[in-house]
């Protein structure tokens, strides 16, 4: 396949990638914070006052002579403003945006001010906010002021608490997302290797890091083999099943010239049980091969539970139905009738009679094949699911087949996203009982 | 009637023997054929009644062969398959064979499939009914060569293979009343598996599987005489 080297970065890239990006984002928004407090502004009279007085401090604070400028500053200190004269001008605090606007508002009613290197900024001790500023005097000294009462106290410290942490929660939302879409393809390699062996293959798309690329490049590429090994098993024994059949054909008409009828039909039933095997062998495998690519229809579980009691007791069994008369459900025909089959022929080679119980209710459907028989103990039921497992001397009669018959119900089960679980009956038998979802979902 | 002659392909050597005597041993005339060309020489020495084909072939498969010999002929045909599947069964019947017999099957099985499909085939007027494989009455449908009954909604509704060929003969007969013993007969020609259920045991059978909401199966009884489908029957 191509790949483009330029447009694929590696985990460390892409971390960087993310890093430079919060880096711009933080950078973003502290501009922004601080290019709103430069349009704070006050109310007109305020600013209003505040230029006067700082135009009296100033006329006041230059004409008094070095000496007693600080005296001077004090007594221009009033409950509003506190007013201090410095030589040199005090480094402003860290945290402090300009008020562009409120300087040009003050500047706006006292031009005398202008010229004269007017700064205002906010500052924050507290909660609280203040106005502070500095502004030079003809001799190059400073007067610094700032006002004691906060402004607009409680409305800018919240919304400059929430502005501050704005970078903050959008750093986390963002980094947070861009590493999740970066180790998306990871979690689509955890869940397809969770389903490998279980359906059809499942191309995982290539994309995300290089290094995940690589992973799954290479776990695409095995989970091929292991399909490949599996099918040509599968078709390997299906054809030793399918070629089976001829020998075993030979063998019945032989048997037919057979005068001594009890070697005859004892070899006839030997015949007929061995076909059984291959039968069961050949559904058990069809269950992985493309033979069960049978589309879900809608079929009448109930007629078709009836049929099967119906079948069985025309071929001397028996066997009872008890449900309603319909219950259409979409299902795969072939494969839940081979299930319902197996569960049925069960039964009566186990128990003397069986009883298929249908009930559907509007969003599941149960169906219960219960027999007379010995039943199974609780400590043996999950083994008896499992493919080649007879369990001879727990049931006390010999048993046919290759221990498939509940493996394959339990597989076309599945395959219709329901339940299939193994209970005594009220009867003292075998329960085996089977719950599907209507319309949902059947799984390939 | 002379016996009738069979063209038995299959490409396993002994079972191709033992077949062959089997069906002579039961008074037919056997030609038997290895492989698709021996088949076509068999058909230039004289008339099939009935072919016995074998689906996996070396060269041709048995479904090409089955094919090319619809296109010309309307003989009788019965599969042989190892396969046995629902799907090769269906497949097999829809191609146009008369029936379908999984291996491994014994001589009794055969002879009776064979005498089953002769007597259909006699019976029938000829390879146009073979064709409209569907009858329908009061949206069910009945489709013949897969042998499946569909309901008014569309769900496929299972019927054990004498209820199904019952329901055949009553739709055969639509609007008409068929005697029961005249109903036994029909449905053991269509298929060599007779069931030992009276008839009557069927027909209620039948009623239940094909109620639908309610409504009564159109099924009625007539007192004395037979049975009665109460409805058109349209043929497709």
């Amino acid at each position: 396949m191509t790949r483009l080297p330029h447009l694929t970065l590696g985990l460390i890239g892409r971390v960087f990638a993310i890093l430079l990006l919060a880096v711009l984002v933080e950078y973003g928004a502290s501009t922004f914070l601080y290019e709103r407090a430069s349009q704070f502004s006050v109310r007109q009279d305020e600013a209003h006052r505040l230029a006067e007085h700082l135009v009296i401090a100033s006329k006041l604070i230059e004409e008094a002579p070095i000496g007693e400028r600080n005296a001077m500053a004090s007594e221009l200190t009033t409950s509003r403003y506190a007013v201090a004269w410095r030589a040199v001008l005090p480094k402003s605090p860290a945290v402090a945006p300009s008020l562009d606007k409120l300087t040009d508002q003050v500047l706006a009613w006292e031009p005398d001010l202008d010229g004269r290197d007017l700064r205002l900024s906010l500052t924050s001790p507290g909660r609280d906010g203040f106005i502070t500023g500095a502004f030079r005097l003809d001799d190059a000294s400073w007067v610094t002021f700032r006002t004691r009462q906060p402004v607009r106290a409680l409305d800018m410290a919240v919304s400059r608490i929430l502005l501050a942490l704005t970078p903050a929660v959008a750093l986390i939302l963002i980094g947070g997302l861009l590493v999740r879409q970066m180790l998306r393809p990871m979690r689509d390699l955890a869940r397809a290797a969770d389903r490998v062996g279980h359906g059809e293959v499942e191309a995982v798309p290539e994309r995300g890091p290089s290094e995940v690329r690589d992973v799954i490049v290479a776990f695409n590429a095995m989970q091929a083999r292991i399909h490949k090994l599996i099918a040509d098993r599968t078709q390997a024994l299906a054809a030793v099943g399918h070629d089976f059949r001829t020998p075993l054909a030979r063998l019945h008409l032989r048997a037919d010239a057979i005068d001594e009828d009890d070697l005859r039909n004892a070899i006839q039933h030997d015949v007929v049980e061995m076909n059984q095997m291959v039968a069961s062998l050949l559904a058990y495998l069809s269950g992985e091969d493309e033979g069960d690519a049978e589309a879900p229809a809608a079929a009448d579980l109930a007629v078709m539970c009836a049929t099967l009691a119906d079948d069985a007791m025309d071929r001397g069994g028996k066997a009872r139905y008890h449900g309603p008369d319909h219950c259409e459900v979409i299902v795969r025909r072939v494969a839940m009738k081979r299930a319902l089959t197996n569960l049925v022929d069960n039964a009566l080679h186990y128990g003397k009679r069986v009883d298929i119980r249908l009930d559907a209710t509007p969003d599941r459907v149960t169906i219960a094949v219960e027999d007379n028989g010995p039943g199974i103990a609780p400590e043996d039921r999950a083994r008896a699911l499992e493919p080649f497992v007879r369990l001879d001397a727990a049931r006390g009669r010999d048993t046919q087949g290759f221990g498939l018959g509940l493996t394959i119900v339990q597989r076309a089960v599945a395959a219709h996203g329901g339940e299939f679980a193994l209970d005594a009956a009220p009867s003292g038998g075998l329960s085996a009982r089977i719950t599907l979802p209507r319309g949902a979902a059947i799984v390939a | 009637m002379t016996a009738p002659n069979i063209v038995l392909v299959e490409d396993d050597p002994p079972l191709r023997t033992l077949t062959t005597r089997a069906l002579q041993e039961n008074g037919y005339t056997v030609r038997p054929a290895a492989t698709a060309p021996e088949m076509w020489r068999a058909f230039e020495q004289g008339p099939v009644d009935l072919v016995l084909l074998d689906i996996m072939l070396p060269g041709t498969s048995g479904i090409d062969l089955c094919r090319e010999l619809r296109r010309t002929s309307d003989v009788p045909i019965i599969f042989i398959s190892a396969k046995g599947s629902e799907t090769d069964r269906v497949v097999g019947l829809e191609l146009g064979a008369d029936d379908y017999l999984a291996k491994p099957f014994g001589t009794r099985e055969l002879v009776a499939r064979i005498r089953a499909v002769l007597r259909r085939h006699a019976i029938e007027r000829g390879p146009a009914d073979r064709e409209k494989g569907e009858l329908s009455f009061e949206g069910w449908t009945v489709n013949l060569p897969r042998r499946e009954l569909l309901s008014p909604t569309g769900a496929a509704v299972e019927l054990t293979g004498a209820e199904f060929d019952l329901l055949v003969a009553l739709c055969d007969n639509a609007q008409r009343v068929i005697a029961r013993e005249r109903l036994i007969e029909l449905s053991r020609t269509r298929l060599g598996d007779s069931s030992d259920r009276s008839v009557d045991v069927l027909i209620s059978r039948l009623r239940r599987k094909l109620s639908s909401a309610g409504k009564p199966a159109p099924i009625i009884t007539v007192r004395g005489v037979g049975y009665m489908l109460n409805v058109a029957v349209e043929r497709r």
